[in-house]
């Protein structure tokens, strides 16, 4: 979350900065964004894990300074790290 | 009785084998054809822009549809399919809600460009200033026209989840950002489309929500749950990983001829069955002769009955079935399903007979995978 929060770097740092915290239908995503383009600055609390998880999938609410935050993390098997495959703000 | 049983199933047996055989090679027929004989879908048509309708389509209307015509006009003109058509219109939901805005996020949200210069979106597109002049960009055609001519060098634009290739042209923070729009845009690219010759008539909706995802496909599969079937013939819907106690909308109008244990349906006016699997009983909201409408909640989701996890089981059974257009569906006998699942159809081709897609398509639902797994539950 706080490698996505960063709108003001040059594009080009921005993604291979964030690329490897990325899932990789999550790199095929996020690919092309432009960084200016993102509201949130800042990560403004503790991140906290949502119910519904799986070894392999779950969702962690992060609130920013462009309100909540919601991460899906995902990985191919308990002995992997997690990678994020979606950010988006929480549904209003 | 029983004796009938066992003979039936003797037969269902014996002949089994070569159905199946039969049944891979027409599904590899179907599958291989599907995509062209879909109604309405393939190539766009031409929006008649005196032809409008007067009502509202998915909440739009007036200028918002027509603002959706000259999005489907432009597609057509540049030689691009009904598919094209839709993702223009998504965007456009997206970026100005087909509302031909003269202002951007910079006036609504103070949104700034890396250099500190306020940023100059304007339009259907939300364009800035290097997509264009002013004028170009406030004008719907030219808007649109912009817009594709940039989505055609999109390397697999055509086959990429909707709002990832939108994504690629808008470059926003979210690339799901579409995502929502597909059932709504689907709707009015259809409605605008005007009657197509071998559509279904009625109405139809999806079951749940928009953005939901399909984890277990019609037909034979492999199952650890215990119960759970090994032809399945049904397909099951979930909004992953929120999949519990979600409304659960009836796709079609119809009588509720059933409800209990894990089971609710709704018998058509034409005389086949839509049932929906795996409500907890509690959380179901129609009576047995309650009359429904398409788009009426019947209940949530849950995780009754033989089941993985939360999820909508959505299956149709056609023995009762009075409309012709639905004697062009491939039968589940055909397919090689076990006596006990025979005349089910395919969820996807029957939404397919009224030009919407239930999956995979440019409509709400995607089929989700964690590097090529499926995910877990079903």
């Amino acid at each position: 979350m706080t490698a996505f929060a960063r709108p003001t770097l040059p594009e080009e740092q921005w993604w291979n900065e964030l690329l490897p915290l990325l899932s990789q239908k999550g790199a095929v995503a996020y690919e092309g964004t432009l960084p200016s383009n993102i509201p949130v600055t800042a990560v403004t609390g503790a991140a906290v894990l949502l119910p519904a998880s799986t070894d392999v999938a779950t969702l962690v609410e992060v609130p920013t300074d462009a309100g909540l935050y919601v991460v899906t993390l995902v990985r191919g098997s308990t002995e992997e790290s997690w990678l994020a495959e979606r950010i988006r703000p929480a549904a209003q | 009785m029983s004796d009938e049983k066992k003979g039936g199933l003797g037969v269902a047996l014996a002949i089994g084998a070569p159905l199946l055989v039969v049944g891979i090679l027409l599904g590899i027929i179907l599958f291989v054809i599907s995509p062209a004989s879909a109604c309405g879908a393939g190539t766009g048509t031409r929006v008649n822009l005196e032809a409008m309708p007067t009502e509202p389509v998915a909440g739009y209307q007036g200028d918002q549809l027509m603002n959706a015509a000259y999005i489907m006009n432009a597609a057509i003109d540049l030689g691009l399919d009904r598919d094209a058509q839709v993702l223009g219109v998504m965007t456009a939901m997206g970026e100005s809600s087909l509302i031909n805005i003269d202002y951007g996020d910079w006036e609504t949200n103070g949104v700034r460009n890396p250099d500190g210069t306020p940023t100059t979106s304007i339009g259907l597109f939300q364009q800035q200033d290097s997509w264009g002049t002013p004028q170009e960009r406030m004008d719907p055609t030219t808007a649109a026209t912009l817009f594709y001519n940039h989505l055609i060098l999109v390397d697999g634009w055509a086959t990429m989840e909707p709002t990832l290739a939108i994504h690629k042209v808008q470059r926003n923070a979210d690339p799901y950002h579409y995502e929502s729009y597909g059932t709504a845009a689907e709707q009015i690219v259809t409605a605008l489309s005007g009657a197509v010759g071998t559509c279904a008539t009625g109405e139809l909706v999806y079951p749940l929500a928009d953005g939901f995802n399909m984890t277990s496909d019609y037909g034979p599969r492999d199952i650890s749950v215990a119960g759970a079937s090994s032809w399945h013939a049904a397909t099951d819907l979930q909004h992953w990983p929120n999949n519990c106690n979600d409304p659960v909308y009836a796709i079609q109008e119809g009588r509720v001829t059933f409800t209990g244990s894990f089971q609710v349906t709704i018998k058509h006016p034409d005389g086949y069955d839509i049932s929906y699997l795996h409500m907890w009983p509690e959380d179901v909201i129609v009576n047995v002769g309650d009359e429904v409408t398409a788009g009426q909640p019947i209940g949530a989701t849950g995780n009754s009955g033989p089941s993985g996890g939360c999820h909508l089981d959505l299956r149709i059974n056609v023995a009762g079935n009075t409309n012709p257009l639905l004697e062009t569906l491939v039968l589940s006998q055909a397919e090689g399903a076990p006596s006990l699942y025979w005349n089910f159809v395919n969820p996807e081709a029957f939404y397919a007979l009224y030009g919407m897609e239930l999956c995979g398509g440019a409509g709400s639902c995607s089929r989700p995978s964690i590097d090529g797994t499926e995910l877990p539950i079903r």
